[in-house]
């Protein structure tokens, strides 16, 4: 084999031509590009780096001494991704006319902790002190046309609260809404987060990238970050070519929903300085079924689009990025209920008796969301210094919600007036600096941000009062690797101002309130033996109390009790630490966490003695109270290739959470679990390429560990699910054509989840077939 | 040319603060707004004492149960229903929304919706049901099942003191199939579940 040898140096992205030749033969042939990744430094090999080339859509990891290879790469001109965590990453456009071997080595001193996060293809061994997971595009792909919650929960840790099939909420060690934060391109989303049935407003198409953090992430990411963060990034455009672009479309047969999604992109100057993306996407679906009943009401539509532009000239880069996100769901008919005999009722009887008809409309209770974004970050490199960042954002949440208690009114308009429409507008801005390594191999982030906030009430409702805040918030973080040890320490400082205004009487009555304190971060990696590294985290963050659990006076219908606010909650705070164990080889991928999680003023709805009297009935009264908490548990994924062409996985998850001053278990809990999964590769047969088939078990155990005498319903039994999928990739006139064929629920079990709002009235969905086709051009 | 690449930095930036500053400022809250959508405020049962030949005797007495600023705030305000043992009464019953203003009176709309709602009245002595006090319905929906916005309530001799519970539930996607309690059904709404305190003169 003729090989090239090829250094690549990683300060910036380079262009490496390879004997560039006439583009006319690009194509026609087909050659095996391999290398080896080492570390700059050290010289040691890398096992277990990420390299992709994306217009492939190929990727591959490296083996335990470093090597790679990518088989059957037509000739042409690509570009070369390589990710490794601790490490620059490195983009590079490379021409492939022959068989190729190349030679990278990755700079480790450039080493900045956000991006390491962000640009790792997968959590490897030099890696972060934390616990995390990344799904990356390929990964992505599998779940196009679900919610980002359906995306998420096959990963150690993390489930989801559900409302049905269209409102699913990310859970992260238990902890969920506002205690989560959700990273969108870079900005925090700003949403109305209020309650269970209030998913994430996000765009399930437009990431390429997801990645979760577990534990408390307080510095790098603010106030809130209690339970983890969840990061939904794209890819950088491809400003190669004039226009590229991808179209993906997705049928599921169980709630007759078509979905799909475009994205277009391209450069618009010679120089690839210039590059512009696009995309919309749009989810319509009917009614789901159990395998017993019609979910009526369940159907939802939503449609969004996002334009993104970036321009990078040596050292400036500006990136604006503008997405709308809009949504209309239903909320099960059967779940709508006047007071607690009728929720008695529907759970003691089981199944609704009514046989509704299965149908696209969407009727009251619903949901109308939209929410817009808009952002503009720009950095600037000062040679030998650091890099200097900025970033300025807007968001406007809007959220309207129609209740199903009709209006007993002859005026048509009052019929058609939401129960409650907030408005949520938020403006942020971010500044910050890293700097280039100092002794040595210290690298670090110092930054500043602020954000404003207002509320304000629309037409209706006033279950949320209006507010306006303000935060500010100055953080430093650092660190120091010797490719061995890497160790990060971390604190930020944070000031929240919260007014209110109240209506009593008829007058606005103001309430001003003031939180601020500190969070901190420390943790060391420890490459112990080649392919083994142990992690120490020990994070803490703290967030206000949310202005919902302060200010709620009235009946949450979805659950039929009566929540009280206490505007006298002081902030929560997390003391989080976390152990992983990692293991990389070219074979086998594992890595176990175990956690403890202190909570110390957690906030929560204690059930009081009293009921509340309404002309409706009487209803479970519940206040927010404090109690210091903790949760504990372990989660882990643990993948092993077992034959060449076949690889399998098991994930646990395994979590006790207890409330400290009352010795009982914390509420909504979710249940422990454990995934099996295996791939099959498939031999290619005429035009069809990379084939597989692959099995997916889900067996999620009964919750036992439940305080006893609140809920009204005891948690139902724990299920099995079995889900089957297979795939094929075949090239049209030039263009990569993917295509699959899944089967959800394979054995149409009927079963309930405890962290699903709907347990208490209806099974979830059975049996779906779901084809997805996805196109790159 | 680094001065040019400045410029757009803060050109941009002004661009976005710019946009930052829409929206709605949330201290001016309007006051006068419909606030919660509250559908029953105020139920009144008004009964007239019936002689002997069941004619009307002109005496009357009324109970209110009302929570005019809905759930949650102030506690409702439930008054007394003051009966005579050994009498039956003519009655109806009012359900108003005292918080739109024209006062919205919803007895009418049920009424006009016949066909979706029905009434329950059941007297309770220490948590039981008892039939001290019998209710009938008087009125009937359009196939002719109970309605009960006027019906006849009868006292016994040796009644004991307890509460009268007073249900409207609100068929919305069941079907109304008879004139008892539909405990097997779901798709049904409680509308109304309260209960007036009964005392003998």
């Amino acid at each position: 084999m003729k090989k090239k040898f090829v250094s690549f140096f990683v300060y910036i992205p380079i262009i490496i031509s390879l004997n560039v030749q006439p583009e006319a033969v690009f194509g026609q042939t087909l050659a095996d590009v391999e290398g080896v990744i080492r570390d700059k430094i050290s010289g040691q090999p890398l096992p277990g780096a990420n390299i992709r080339m994306p217009e492939l859509n190929k990727g591959v990891s490296s083996d335990q001494d470093g090597f790679f290879t990518i088989n059957d790469v037509g000739y042409g001109k690509y570009t070369l991704q390589v990710r490794y965590v601790g490490f620059e990453s490195i983009d590079s456009l490379i021409v492939v006319q022959s068989d190729t071997f190349l030679e990278i080595e990755m700079n480790p001193l450039e080493q900045k902790l956000d991006e390491v996060l962000v640009k790792a293809g997968r959590d490897s061994l030099g890696e972060s002190t934390k616990s995390l997971t990344i799904l990356d595009k390929a990964a992505l792909d599998k779940h196009r046309g679900q919610t980002i919650g359906d995306m998420v929960k096959s990963l150690p840790g993390v489930t989801v609260l559900s409302t049905g099939p269209s409102i699913s909420k990310p859970v992260v060690r238990g902890l969920h809404s506002q205690r989560l934060v959700l990273m969108n391109h870079g900005l925090a989303q700003e949403g109305q987060q209020w309650g269970g049935e209030h998913a994430p407003e996000i765009d399930p198409f437009s990431p390429d990238r997801i990645e979760i953090i577990r534990g408390a992430s307080g510095v790098e990411y603010g106030v809130g970050a209690i339970g983890g963060v969840i990061r939904v990034d794209s890819d950088n455009i491809n400003k190669k070519e004039d226009l590229s672009g991808e179209l993906m479309l997705n049928g599921f047969s169980n709630n007759a929903q078509g979905s799909g999604s475009i994205k277009l992109e391209g450069g618009l100057d010679k120089s690839g300085k210039l590059g512009w993306r696009s995309q919309v996407s749009y989810r319509n679906a009917a009614d789901s079924r159990t395998p017993k009943d019609v979910m009526r009401n369940t159907g939802f539509r939503e449609l969004s689009y996002s334009f993104n532009m970036n321009y990078e000239d040596g050292s400036f880069e500006h990136d604006l990025y503008f997405s709308h996100f809009g949504t209309e769901l239903g909320i099960f008919r059967g779940a709508h209920i006047g007071n607690v005999s009728d929720l008695e009722r529907a759970i003691r009887l089981g199944r609704p008796t009514v046989d509704f008809e299965f149908g696209r409309e969407i009727d009251n209770p619903r949901q109308e969301i939209s929410h817009d974004l808009f952002r503009y970050q720009g950095k600037y490199q000062i040679s030998n210094v650091g890099r200097i960042e900025v970033q300025a954002g807007w968001q406007q949440n809007r959220r309207k919600e129609f209740d199903a208690h009709r209006r007993f009114s002859n005026d048509p308009e009052a019929l058609q007036r939401p129960a409650f429409d907030l408005e949520l507008t938020t403006w942020s801005a971010d500044l910050k600096f890293r700097h280039d390594p100092v002794f040595n191999s210290l690298t670090g982030t110092v930054g500043i941000s602020g954000m404003k906030q207002g509320n304000a009430r629309q037409s209706t409702g006033s279950l949320i009062p209006n507010f306006k805040s303000y935060s500010a918030g100055v953080f430093v973080i650092e660190n120091w690797s010797n490719g061995i040890v890497t160790a990060e320490t971390g604190a930020r400082f944070d000031i929240h101002w919260r007014d209110v205004f109240l209506v009593e009487n008829r007058e606005v009555q103001r309430r001003s309130f003031t939180y601020n304190d500190a969070s901190l971060v420390g943790g060391i990696t420890y490459q112990f033996a080649p392919d083994w590294s142990v992690s120490g985290n020990f994070g803490t963050a703290w967030r206000p109390p949310g202005v919902n659990e302060q200010f709620s006076d009235g009946i949450h219908h979805g659950t039929a009790q009566f929540e009280l606010g206490n505007e006298d909650l002081d902030p929560e705070r997390s003391i989080n630490i976390d152990l992983t164990l990692r293991h990389v080889t070219g074979k086998a991928y594992f890595q176990l966490s175990a956690y403890n999680n202190f909570i110390t003023n957690y906030i929560f709805l204690q059930p009081g003695d009293e009921p509340a009297l309404t002309i409706r009935g009487s209803f479970p009264f519940f206040s927010y109270e404090q109690t210091d908490a903790v949760i504990r548990g372990v989660d882990g994924t643990f993948e092993y290739q077992l034959l060449k062409n076949l690889r399998t996985s098991a994930t646990v998850s395994f979590l006790r959470g207890w409330n400290r001053d009352e010795s009982i278990p914390l509420i909504f809990m979710p249940s422990d679990r454990l995934q099996l999964f295996a791939h099959l590769d498939l031999p290619n047969t005429g035009l069809f390429r990379s084939n597989y088939l692959e099995a997916r078990g889900t067996m999620a155990r009964e919750q036992t560990h439940f305080p006893k005498g609140v809920d009204f319903a005891p948690p139902p039994p724990g299920y099995q699910l079995l889900d089957l999928e297979s795939g094929t990739e075949m090239e049209i006139s030039g263009k990569k054509v993917n295509l699959s064929l899944s089967l959800n629920n394979v054995l149409n079990a009927t079963y309930r989840d405890y962290l699903s709002r709907f347990r208490y009235f209806i099974d979830e969905p059975g049996r779906s077939l779901v084809m997805r086709a996805q196109l790159q051009f | 040319m680094l001065h040019v690449k400045l410029k757009s930095f803060v050109v941009i930036i002004a661009f976005a603060a710019a946009i930052a500053a829409c929206g709605d400022d949330p201290a001016s809250v309007d006051v006068d707004g419909p606030g919660e959508s509250e559908l029953i405020t105020s139920v009144t049962l008004s009964l007239e004492e019936l002689d002997d030949q069941g004619n009307a005797t002109g005496i009357t007495v009324s109970a209110v149960w009302d929570d005019s600023d809905g759930p949650g705030g102030s506690a409702p305000t439930i008054e007394t229903l003051q009966l005579k043992q050994g009498t039956t009464y003519q009655g109806s019953i009012e359900l108003l929304d005292t918080t739109k203003d024209p006062v919205e009176n919803i007895t009418e709309e049920i009424e006009e919706e016949a066909d979706e709602h029905q009434f329950f009245y059941i007297f309770n002595v220490d948590g039981n049901e008892s039939d001290a006090i019998q209710v009938a319905r008087n009125d009937t929906d359009s196939q002719g099942l109970a309605l009960g916005l006027n019906y006849t309530l009868s006292v016994s001799n040796d009644a004991p003191e307890g509460g009268l519970r007073v249900i409207l539930l609100h068929f919305e996607d069941a079907e109304k199939e008879s004139n008892d309690f539909p405990a097997e059904q779901t798709g049904i709404d409680t509308d109304v579940d309260i209960e007036f305190p009964v005392q003998f003169e």
